[in-house]
């Protein structure tokens, strides 16, 4: 079963790179993607640059738009994803309960099961 | 009597000890509590139909999974490719129960073990609370969405839409079904625990829609939380909750007066009406529920958590059970109850209750300079429990006018409903004796 994980935290919780617990943060984030890598779960997953360079597309009355921002003004903002191979929502759970973002109180992870295209055919 | 009418008669009983263990059955198999549901409510009809000409089987649960289990394969066999991985686990399910010289108690402890396993499901925390209950008044209770809807006060379309939601979260998301990993089994334990707890006081609380008490609720409650027990005996706590719950509704009788929407005050109720047999039930799953804990506690303040918040809540329905008249009232015990209850959580609403107790054992003065601490930004600082016990206790030490304010004061948070009618006759009663 593939969930994704959708990171998301508020503008300026976690350490600035290179500044005071930058260090231990982004060795955390090595360590869970490694042990992930190990346990065969992670499949990819990537970290994505603040909301501020976004650009939302929006088909309105057959005209493709394009809006300067991400989707929807809200507080947190998405920093990055994951995509993973569990044995069910129980084992996903588990995994993102240990993402530093979460471990470390710096934001929230969506666990979104991934629709199965080959079930849909 | 025709056989028509026995099958009438006793199709309620049977849905009642037959459906969760059906839909458990279904659902282990399919993963989709939906699908089970509905093989299982189809069973029901054609069961109806057939006992109807030709009596009650032996074994009606039996009988009814064995149906509902064919309506599956028809399923999964017209959609192959969504099921195939059920299919087969059908078919050797199929092979294995034709095989009669089945021993019958593997399979029924292989069915508590599902059952279990779908209450763990439907109170499982990747659902929002509401869901988790709404969930387990159905698939667990057999509860009608009708009716639930009925008792929250909801309509039928919302919650039949919750419901479908719910379950289609499990479904997509592989929310699985199975007993919980060890070291997840306390805290899953308490989760279900909360969800009747919550049903329960749902019911008993209820102050809408001219029922004082919503005994559907309560007692879907109370047997849930005895199927609880039978399924899963070793959890001290669930003997506690069992014990509040039957506690509690022991007054029942009494607590509700001559209409449904009338509540009488503890002080006031006929003891002799509560139910005996619930109340000696209480006392033997108290018992249970602190077993072996008495000792552990005595050595020290850090084990004071080893008994359970239920447990001491019903070890306070206790009390009041143990006293034959109001004023036989063990205050002071009370009051250390809810000393250990509030080393567990500390809750205003347990702080607000034992200033109650320590009027009787110290005098209203001093329990209305602990309520004055709950004035000031505690989450009951405005709320009519607040205000209505302080105007008892200033009713009781003769201060008449201020004590009518403050029943006004809460009866200014309430909707129409038994406790401010509860709250209006003591104004009214408070104003004859100022004359």
């Amino acid at each position: 079963m593939k969930y994704t994980y959708i990171l998301a935290s508020e503008p300026n919780t976690g350490p600035d790179v290179g500044g005071e617990g930058w260090q231990d943060y982004s060795s955390a984030y090595r360590e869970w993607n490694q042990a992930a890598v190990k346990a065969g779960i992670l499949t990819a997953g990537e970290p994505v640059h603040p909301p501020s360079t976004a650009t939302t597309l929006r088909n309105t009355g057959g005209e493709i738009k394009l809006h300067d921002g991400p989707f929807a003004e809200t507080k947190e903002c998405i920093i990055g994803w994951y995509l993973v191979e569990c044995k069910d929502l129980e084992e996903a759970i588990e995994w993102a309960k240990k993402i530093p973002l979460v471990a470390y109180g710096f934001g929230a992870v969506e666990v979104r099961p991934v629709v199965d295209m080959t079930a849909l055919s | 009597m025709t056989a028509g009418d026995g099958v009438y008669s006793q199709i309620d009983e049977i849905h009642r000890a037959e459906w969760a263990r059906s839909v458990a059955r279904l659902c282990r198999l399919s993963g989709d509590v939906q699908l089970a549901e509905d093989c299982v409510q189809e069973a029901f009809v054609i069961a109806v139909k057939v006992w109807e000409r030709s009596g009650m089987p032996d074994n009606p649960g039996g009988w009814i999974r064995t149906v509902a289990r064919r309506r599956l394969i028809d399923f999964a066999r017209r959609r192959r490719t969504q099921v195939s991985g059920a299919v087969q686990l059908l078919i050797d399910a199929e092979v294995n129960s034709s095989n009669q010289a089945d021993d019958f108690d593997s399979i029924d402890r292989a069915i508590d073990d599902d059952e279990l396993a779908l209450i763990f499901l439907c109170c499982h925390p990747a659902i929002s609370v509401t869901d988790q209950v709404m969930l387990t008044l159905r698939v667990v209770a057999g509860m009608a969405p009708r009716d639930i809807a009925h008792a929250f006060f909801a309509g039928h379309e919302a919650v039949r839409t919750r419901l479908l939601r719910a379950k289609r979260k499990i479904k997509s998301a592989k929310i699985p079904m199975g007993l919980p990993p060890a070291e997840q089994l306390a805290e899953r334990f308490q989760q279900v625990q909360a969800v009747i707890y919550l049903i329960f006081n749902e019911g008993y609380l209820s102050n809408r829609g001219g029922h004082a008490q919503r005994m559907d609720l309560t007692r879907e409650s109370i047997r849930l939380c005895e199927k609880l027990l039978t399924l899963a005996p070793g959890n001290q706590e669930s003997h506690g909750l069992f014990a509040l719950l039957l506690l509690t509704d022991a007054r029942a009788p009494a607590r509700i007066g001559e209409s449904d929407n009338e509540l009488v005050a503890l002080e006031d109720q006929d003891r002799e009406l509560w139910r005996k047999d619930q109340i000696v039930a209480g006392f033997y799953h108290l018992q249970k529920a602190m077993k072996d804990k008495g000792q552990v506690e005595q050595k020290g303040k850090a084990q004071q958590d080893a008994l359970g918040r239920y447990a001491v809540q019903a070890a306070i329905a206790a009390e009041h059970a143990k006293a034959a008249r109001y004023s036989q009232t063990n205050w002071a015990a009370i009051v250390q109850w809810y000393d250990r209850l509030i080393a567990i959580e500390n809750s205003p609403v347990y702080y607000l209750n034992r200033c109650v107790a320590l009027s009787f054992t110290e005098g209203p003065n001093s329990a209305l300079q602990g309520l004055a601490e709950l004035s000031q930004g505690s989450l009951l600082a405005d709320s009519y429990q607040l205000h209505a016990t302080r105007a008892n206790l200033l009713a009781r030490i003769g201060r008449l006018k201020e004590a009518i304010a403050h029943y006004h004061l809460a009866i200014a948070q309430l909707d129409d409903g038994a406790i401010k009618s509860f709250l209006q006759q003591r104004i009214e009663q408070l104003q004859k004796a100022t004359g």
